[in-house]
């Protein structure tokens, strides 16, 4: 008899015992921000490209690219915000305004940033931010297309004049 | 990553060092049959055992180091984002998450008749995960590519995981009056495996030449192998039925040797030592295996104007990632070592019991009470684990065992645990719980580790001891 109660108590000692209060909801509140910087778009238009464009007074050029990183479904659960960054540096003797659109499946704009104006001679950066509903139409896009428009600021033009265009993204994501 | 499973994964990384699979208290503990399988030269008293089919044998280890659950999830003014993110820097990928489960299914044994052997044979099945902090992917989750020349390594990424089904066949012998040899043949069959080991490669931002930031993939090689986890797409998912069935030899199949022994110094000092799964296992059901290997690097899409030559920028970074790092997915069946295990022992017996009130030989002696030590050992991914222990035990009544042990290992110096086992007629249970200390509040314990099984015990005077 002595033997089971004491086998008993030690069993009971062993599988039970008393816990604090806990909250596991804790869990279900918590939400991750993080920042992820990501290079998008580059170029580099070379005076040498554009000697036979100097009798002009307006030129343009236009370029896109799909852009399925809005896509992901990582992304479209967790973006809140996106700071776009862009430096131009304009050597040219052309002001040049910079339009970037977003376009979704159909072709049709959904957002514009622009026009950024880059002066002649000049280097200028920009941020522009986007959240809220611009964050809901920036999910729906796939493509991105830059537009450049520039207009003569001056004859004096040489072949190692050059605009350098560089953007990139910090993309807000709330995980939760 | 998903929040709740980097919540769960910072939670079981914070790991106690060594606590899986040490049964510290089980080791050498003779009354209780399952003792075997950790010493297979263990020669017992009685004359046969059959363990109670399913509950014979029922084993959990799992640990938390540094921090405790109580620490995460207890009510107090704390963010608990911020609390998480503090384990999460805290830890290094020097921890590890281990566990280790395993359940008897039938375990069996007899002496042979007009012989000094002990054959004992059984299933059981394993659940065996290791893993190690990945210490700089959290960070990554955490930090993003927003800093500057950090350098994340992905080789820090270790896994080994199985579930299988083991069959066994033991024997030990009594070669001389002082040496008792064992050995135990083992025929794996594994339902699941997972392996992620000796992966390399590193990703960093940097500055820009042609662009803000350049992003780089670095020496990458990584090698995922699984088997019985990913089926194909035209399959049907893996179901629970699947995987019992082929923990029970359906699914891949593999050999090992377990080998120990027992040496009487002198009548009252006593050393032993073991080692438990030298082996492999041929895993190759469902296979399904991922290579990644290459370098990448990318500054953004670079626009080229060419309204006659219009590129598909998008597609050509897509390619151009395919061909710096390429992944293979492959089909055919690998081979995985099972993770080798070493026990050793030195004890001193004391306090005769004698069992017939005289002498006739050294074997009528039974003692009591026993100290001694232990040491302990197991074979994981980058370095093994090591775990020492003193203990005392002693039989408290004609069928009452008892064994205490205070276990030091590189991260705890608090671990005290204790088993006992009880005999009731033919009816045998016993139970092993580790960390006692914490049992106040379970949540506030780094280690939890529970054993307890029932057994059918057949004594009788075994004449040809």
């Amino acid at each position: 008899m002595k033997k089971w109660l004491f086998v008993f108590g030690m069993i009971s000692i062993l599988l039970f015992s008393c816990t604090d209060s806990l909250d596991f909801d804790q869990a279900d509140d918590a939400e991750f921000l993080t920042q992820n910087k990501l290079s998008i778009v580059h170029f580099t238009l070379k005076g040498i490209d554009f000697t036979e464009y100097q009798d002009l007074e307006v030129v343009s050029a236009k370029d896109s690219t799909r852009f399925d990183v809005f896509e992901q479904e990582f992304v479209q659960k967790h973006l809140v915000k996106l700071d776009l960054q862009f430096t131009i540096n304009n050597r040219f003797n052309y002001n040049t305004l910079v339009n970037i659109f977003f376009k979704n499946d159909a072709g049709e704009r959904i957002y514009q940033v622009g026009p950024l104006l880059a002066p002649s001679g000049k280097e200028e950066m920009f941020i522009h931010t986007i959240e809220d509903e611009g964050i809901d139409a920036l999910k729906d896009s796939r493509e991105i297309v830059i537009e450049l428009t520039s207009q003569k600021d001056s004859d004096d033009f040489t072949e190692d004049m050059f605009l350098h265009f560089e953007s990139s993204g910090i993309f807000h994501l709330n995980i939760h | 990553m998903r929040k709740d499973i980097l919540v769960l994964a910072i939670i079981l990384f914070s790991v106690s060092k060594l606590i899986a699979q040490q049964k510290s208290v089980l080791y050498d503990f003779r009354a209780i049959p399952q003792s075997q399988l950790l010493n297979p030269s263990i020669i017992p008293e009685y004359k046969y055992h059959i363990g109670f089919p399913a509950l014979s044998g029922i084993y959990t280890n799992v640990g938390l180091k540094n921090v405790s659950i109580y620490d995460v999830f207890s009510k107090n003014n704390t963010d608990f984002v911020e609390k998480l993110r503090e384990i999460a820097y805290d830890l290094d990928k020097n921890d590890y998450f281990e566990i280790n489960q395993q359940m008897d299914i039938i375990n069996v044994g007899f002496h042979l008749p007009k012989s000094k052997i002990y054959l004992s044979a059984g299933i059981y099945q394993e659940l065996d995960v290791f893993m190690h902090y990945p210490e700089d992917a959290v960070h990554f989750f955490f930090e993003g590519t927003s800093i500057l020349d950090k350098r994340y390594n992905l080789g820090d990424i270790t896994v080994k995981g199985e579930l299988l089904g083991v069959l066994h066949f033991g024997a030990a012998k009594k070669v001389n009056e002082k040496l008792t040899l064992g050995g135990r043949l083992k025929l794996y069959s594994s339902a699941a495996n997972i392996k992620l080991t000796n992966s390399r490669g590193t990703y960093y931002t940097s500055q820009g030449t042609d662009n803000y930031y350049s992003h780089n993939f670095e020496d990458v090689y990584i090698k995922l192998q699984t088997s019985g986890i990913i089926y194909n797409d035209n399959d049907a998912d893996p179901t629970a039925g699947d995987y019992v069935r082929n923990t029970f030899f359906g699914g891949g199949l593999g050999l090992g040797l377990d080998g120990g022994f027992t040496y009487d110094v002198t009548d009252q000092w006593r050393v032993t030592g073991s080692f438990q799964d030298l082996g492999f296992v041929n895993n190759s059901v469902h296979n399904k295996s991922y290579i990644a290997d290459g370098d990448f690097s990318t500054q953004g899409i670079d626009f080229q104007f060419n309204p006659d030559e219009p590129l598909d920028y998008w597609q050509q970074l897509e390619d151009d990632f395919d061909e710096s790092i390429p992944r293979d997915t492959i089909y055919s069946s690998y081979t995985t070592m099972r993770p080798l295990k070493l026990n050793a022992s030195a004890s001193y017996r004391f306090h005769i019991m004698e069992k017939c009130g005289c002498y006739n030989t050294i074997d009528d002696i039974e003692y009591r009470e026993e100290v001694g030590g232990q040491i302990y050992t197991v074979f994981r991914p980058k370095k093994p684990r090591l775990a020492l222990t003193a203990f005392y035990s002693r039989r408290l009544f004609r069928n009452l065992y008892s064994k205490i042990t205070y276990t030091v290992d590189s991260y705890s110096y608090t671990n005290v645990g204790i088993g006992l086992s009880a005999k009731f007629g033919l009816f045998q249970m016993y139970g092993i719980f580790d960390n006692v200390l914490e049992v106040a509040n379970i949540y506030k314990s780094n280690q939890l580790g529970l054993q307890f099984g029932m057994n059918f015990i057949i004594d009788g005077k075994n004449k040809d001891k």
